[in-house]
């Protein structure tokens, strides 16, 4: 009776039952090394086997012959061959195993936004090694989707399309909205920004039918608005932060007409520049950024000179890895008294009135957000307060504040927002309940 | 010139702290740690996965015995690592740092005969504690680190790493801190790491913790049934 000795195999498979049986002709030497053979094949090693065994006094030797990566051949399409290939090295000179390879696979397409990823395994210069041809096709667009409950708007869906290119991207924007049986926001975007270097080039189209109501003439009505703009401006890092200045030129459409009585329209046109300068801290991994982003256009319309500026500053404050401060401020200033330029006082910056459309020349509000992450990297709880003063419509500064209270789930890619909010000045009974829902792919 | 007057300036500012690396932080006179982990690895794009099971080290050498969410034993000792699936009986091994592992924060002293003190000044960090803000800079990659030491009590309380074009890489956050066998010890420790594959968190929370208790040297040799090969990680 021969005892079973394995040879030339170094990848961990359990063999034990195999060691452990005693051979006693040429033809269970065979079996085994056919066993032998197809337990490499289950484990992923497809292209390893037994390839020859020999019976010597008491001994059977099973001689494996291991397949390794001799070569990787990559064709891809995409501007980020070097670094998938720069990846599959690490496979290199590994003993093949369709399993491992796979799954490598599969992290590479997530990993580099992958449509496709195909591969061939063909012998290497007719040796028992493999050559690996792997074509990939880089994915061409990402999506993100977002269901938000805003004041006014109601149910707002959305959808962002990006095109991804070589120091360029191009973004297309879509948002409806819904509320008591009414659309009340239908917009798209169409934008392109190049940066080849520090300075970039940014253009696009805004196109939007909005629900508007002017709550001191009793009135709502709808308006288009049709708003090209193209600009020139530069990217800067300071410390952790990117910093981007754009100066653009923009011209303004807008066609007003009362809601169900297309009779009563007009329409306005306006051009000027505008300066928007934005700056974050996206070189931080800290889970809340910084932000601050800043606008202001100035020109004129058919009747006036227009000047509008808006700035919103995020400084969130980490108090421990779960705990965050986080103020925030948002100021509104517009020169023009028609309701067109002026913005509606109760809004995601200011919740709780759902029911008021008062709108605004001039608004400035200050945020406090506590935010602590219940359950990690699951359930994030926040309560917030928020006050600010504003220019009512009777032109009188007035006061007005807010609290609330929400939760954020996160999973995977999808965040889903719950909360509710409350005036200072009103019941308790009288409270507005916000949702959404973010998803990206 | 000018760039010869820039380096003396430069090396000027460097050693223009009096503290050494030594006396930022003490404290860590910790040889041995026997503690129950609860971990939190959370990375982009991936489910959170939560990790269960027993901490043990001793100077140089450690084991980890993970009973969630599957049986997996984790071993360094002599600087090489050891990541054995029993469910599977697959060994995976790795040459790693021979750095101590008795306190989360002391690995960071392997490296210290690298690292230059640029600055020092006063900060807070959580709600209003007082605290020392070092920049410190590391010859050999060029990164900056800044560790903000409690001013009172010594201990690193955060330690985040930039590259030299000011890309955060890691951000250490060393929390509720206990005081056990007169060591000062974070029981909750956050790792935030930038990698290839986007961002990675990794939560460490220390329950039942026993310092400088003994600890048998053969737990750090690993015992493994027949047939079992390891594989480089």
């Amino acid at each position: 009776m021969a005892k079973v000795v394995v040879l030339g195999l170094t990848v961990p498979i359990n063999i034990a039952d195999i060691e452990n049986k005693s051979v006693v002709s040429e033809q269970q030497a065979k079996v085994l090394a056919i066993a032998l053979t197809n337990k490499l094949h289950e484990s992923g090693y497809t292209t390893s086997y037994v390839n020859r065994y020999q019976l010597e006094n008491d001994i059977c030797y099973l001689y494996v012959v291991e397949s390794h990566i001799a070569d990787i051949q990559l064709a891809a399409d995409s501007a980020l061959k070097e670094y998938i290939m720069q990846d599959l090295q690490k496979l290199l000179g590994a003993v093949y195993n369709r399993k491992t390879v796979h799954a490598f696979l599969v992290q590479l397409k997530e990993k580099y936004l992958l449509d496709l990823i195909q591969i061939n395994v063909v012998n290497y210069n007719e040796s028992d090694d493999v050559s690996l041809v792997i074509r990939v096709r880089a994915r061409k667009i990402a999506w993100s989707f977002e269901v938000a409950t805003l004041p006014i708007y109601g149910i707002t869906p959305s959808i962002v399309v990006t095109v991804p290119m070589h120091k360029a991207v191009m973004t297309m924007q879509g948002q409806v909205g819904f509320n008591e049986e009414r659309v009340t926001l239908e917009k798209g975007v169409f934008e392109y920004m190049s940066f080849p270097a520090t300075i970039g080039f940014h253009a696009g189209v805004l196109v939007s039918r909005e629900y508007t109501v002017w709550e001191r003439y009793g009135t709502d009505f709808t308006v288009t608005i049709a708003k090209p703009y193209a600009g020139i401006g530069i990217f800067k890092n300071r410390g952790v932060f990117d910093i981007s200045a754009f100066l653009y030129g923009v011209a303004t459409y807008y066609k007003v007409s009362e809601h169900n009585t297309a009779e009563l329209e007009d329409t306005y046109k306006d051009a000027g520049i505008e300066l928007r300068i934005q700056s974050k801290d996206d070189r931080s991994i800290a889970k809340k950024n910084k932000t601050l982003q800043a606008s202001l256009f100035a020109g004129f319309s058919q009747d006036e000179y227009l000047l509008t500026s808006r700035a919103l500053g995020i400084a969130p404050l980490q108090i421990t890895s779960r705990f965050y401060v986080i103020p925030s401020a948002y100021s509104f200033y517009t020169n023009s008294f028609k309701r067109i330029y002026t913005e509606y006082v109760f809004d995601s910056y200011l919740l709780g009135f759902a029911s008021r459309y008062t709108s605004t020349q001039s608004r400035h509000i200050a945020k406090l957000e506590l935010m602590n992450e219940v359950i990690y990297e699951f359930v994030f709880f926040e309560i917030f307060g928020a006050s600010g003063v504003y220019k009512s419509e009777y032109n009188r500064w007035e006061k007005t504040s807010s609290w609330g209270a929400g939760a954020d789930i996160y999973y995977n890619t999808i965040i889903i927002n719950i909360g509710c909010a409350w005036n200072t000045d009103k019941q308790f009974s009288q409270y507005y309940i916000f949702t959404g829902v973010r998803a990206k792919l | 010139m000018k760039r010869v007057i820039y380096v003396i300036c430069l090396l000027f500012s460097i050693q223009s702290s009096a503290d050494t690396i030594d006396t930022i932080i003490n404290n860590f006179a910790v040889e041995s740690i026997d503690a129950t982990i609860v971990q939190v690895i959370a990375e982009t794009g991936k489910p959170t996965i939560r990790y269960e099971g027993r901490y043990r080290a001793y100077k140089q050498n450690m084991r980890i015995d993970y009973s969630k969410p599957f049986p997996q034993i984790v071993i360094v000792k002599e600087g090489n690592l050891q990541w054995y699936y029993p469910e599977s009986k697959e060994l995976w091994v790795m040459h790693t740092m021979n750095a101590p592992v008795t306190h989360p924060f002391a690995q960071f002293f392997a490296f210290k005969d690298r690292i230059v003190i640029k600055s020092k000044e006063n900060t807070y960090y959580g709600l209003f504690k007082r605290a020392y803000k070092y920049i410190l800079i590391d010859t050999t990659t060029r990164t900056r680190i800044e560790v903000i030491v409690d001013k009172h009590k010594g201990y690193p309380v955060k330690k985040i790493t930039f590259t030299d074009d000011n890309v955060e890489i890691m951000r250490e956050q060393y929390e509720d801190y206990a005081y056990i066998n007169n060591v000062w010890f974070p029981t909750t420790v956050e790792v935030v790491a930038r990698t290839r594959n986007g961002i990675t968190r990794n939560i460490t929370r220390y329950y039942d913790v026993h310092l400088n208790m003994k600890i048998q040297p053969d737990i750090f040799i690993l015992q493994l049934p027949k047939g079992v090969r390891a594989k480089q990680m």
